[in-house]
């Protein structure tokens, strides 16, 4: 076929993905549809190891992802929280990402009936972000305050109740990580998990990289963007952001299948007709 | 100061600063190896703090000369990040980082042109995608039959079928997907050792100058 002769296909190929991937994506924004959840063994998991801590527990909370993920992990993290201060949990959080004190910004302002119910400085405490990565975390687990001084609103942290019985990495139950990519994931199996012992657990979209690590040395995974946020969110019994987002995923996952099995079809279909 | 010296000290203080943080690590120095170790790591945090001050006069520097210089095409897109650079620097200065002002700014500006970012390379990669996703070999069909049950198994799609795809692409993750990633994560690791070796031995030079790595 020459360039002149060249099918609709050919020219506008691109145009016409583009079109039909819109189109996909739009669906379930002007025609909502609900899809099953069934829980999987990555959820079940992240849930069975919250139920297991304390009342009381303290937990460290990781903001390590920037503000293109925040509508992946916006879900995840309400259900996190709404779960663990179910059990009265004491929530320290920190950021090793310099996105990270705007997203804790930016939840603040989506999660309100979670934050309105509790008392900062009592129920959790924001300390900031934290430069060096791995370096500023091994220097935070050996020695809090040696490492901050004050909380992000600035207030020593001293003078923080939650802090009161915080002092080094062991005084922590459970650490949770969540991230885009695994920029500081294996530096908290290295200086958490394998130096402590705390239980580790990561929400995080590259979390095949942390397979070896699990459920060993890291107890719960969780790849938000398929729906496992979704399934958090049905165990808690609190449907969310991310179950909301379910259907978008569906239509997401069907266009990829769709045009897998396109191409895989019309390549059979080239080869047999040669 | 000779070359030689110029290159002794910065090795020397390396070799010291590494031999100190793996034994401190590995044995019980009593209180003096534990304040050496902590004040150690601090120095790093704070050099890691130091740094992005340095990134950013960095980024400052090389576009105040691309304006000077009136480069073609660029110079005006370098006012634009100059200006905001210094307007979100100085709206932070002045209100603080945990101001609304600012989270209002961030929440206006960098949340909005980041979630863009990654709709745009969605919308360029997808045709790609089709392109790649065809069956040239044998190699091309195991991938493509591995990509789909992979998505059919991980997606809402999959429950549909009930535990079957979940069930395959489980095993596709957690044997063959854990096996690779163990192998890289073994590789990474050999090679880091190597690496902190030569770095403790000297072998590895690339932080200092050229003129003094002889």
């Amino acid at each position: 076929m020459t360039g002149n002769q060249r099918g609709i296909w050919d020219k506008y190929r691109q145009y016409i993905i583009i079109g039909v991937m819109y189109l996909f994506y739009v669906y379930p924004i002007v025609q909502p549809f609900s899809t099953g959840i069934a829980i999987g063994e990555k959820a079940q998991n992240l849930y069975d190891l919250v139920e297991s801590l304390p009342d009381g527990a303290n937990i460290l909370m990781v903001y390590d992802y920037s503000a293109m993920a925040f509508p992946i992990m916006q879900g995840i993290q309400e259900a996190f929280l709404e779960h663990i201060w179910r059990k009265d949990g004491n929530v320290v959080m920190i950021s090793f990402s310099p996105d990270g004190p705007m997203m804790y910004k930016k939840l603040l302002g989506t999660y309100v009936q979670g934050f309105s119910k509790k008392e900062y400085g009592k129920d959790w405490v924001f300390l900031g972000y934290l430069p060096g990565g791995e370096t500023g975390l091994t220097s935070f687990m050996k020695d809090i305050r040696g490492t901050i001084s004050s909380d992000f609103e600035g207030d020593p942290i001293d003078t923080i109740p939650i802090m009161e019985n915080i002092n080094l990495g062991t005084d922590f139950d459970f650490v949770f990580d969540f991230e885009t990519g695994v920029t500081m994931a294996d530096g908290f199996v290295r200086q958490v998990a394998s130096v402590y012992g705390i239980k580790l657990a990561f929400a995080m979209s590259g979390g095949q990289m942390m397979e070896p690590y699990y459920p060993d040395l890291v107890q719960a995974l969780v790849y938000p963007l398929p729906g496992r946020a979704a399934e958090y969110e049905t165990l808690i019994g609190v449907p969310g952001n991310a179950t909301s987002q379910l259907a978008i995923i569906f239509v997401g996952n069907l266009f990829i299948l769709i045009v897998l099995l396109g191409g895989a079809i019309s390549q059979i279909y080239k080869r047999l007709s040669k | 100061m000779s070359t030689i010296l110029k290159r002794s000290v910065p090795l020397a203080i390396t070799f010291m600063t590494v031999i100190i943080l793996i034994l401190t690590f590995f044995f019980n120095l009593g209180p003096f190896g534990e304040t050496l170790d902590k004040t150690l790591i601090a120095f790093a945090t704070i050099l890691a703090s130091a740094a992005l001050g340095l990134g950013i006069i960095n980024t400052t520097k090389t576009h105040v000369i691309r304006i000077a210089k009136r480069e073609k095409g660029q110079w005006i897109y370098s006012v634009a990040l100059i200006a905001a650079l210094l307007f979100m620097v100085g709206v932070g200065l002045l209100y603080g980082a945990a101001s609304y002002e600012y989270s209002l700014l961030f929440d206006a500006t960098v949340g909005p042109f980041k979630a863009t970012l990654m709709a745009m390379f969605i919308v360029w990669v997808t045709p790609a995608f089709v392109r790649i996703t065809r069956i040239k070999n044998i190699n091309s069909m195991a991938l493509i039959t591995a990509m789909f049950l992979t998505v059919i198994g991980q997606s809402p799609i999959g429950t549909m079928f009930g535990p079957v795809f979940a069930n395959i692409s489980g095993w596709l993750n957690t044997v063959l997907n854990m096996g690779v990633q163990r192998g890289f994560k073994i590789t990474i690791a050999l090679g880091l050792i190597v690496m902190t070796v030569r770095i403790i031995l000297g072998k590895e030079r690339s932080y200092l100058r050229k003129e003094v790595t002889g």
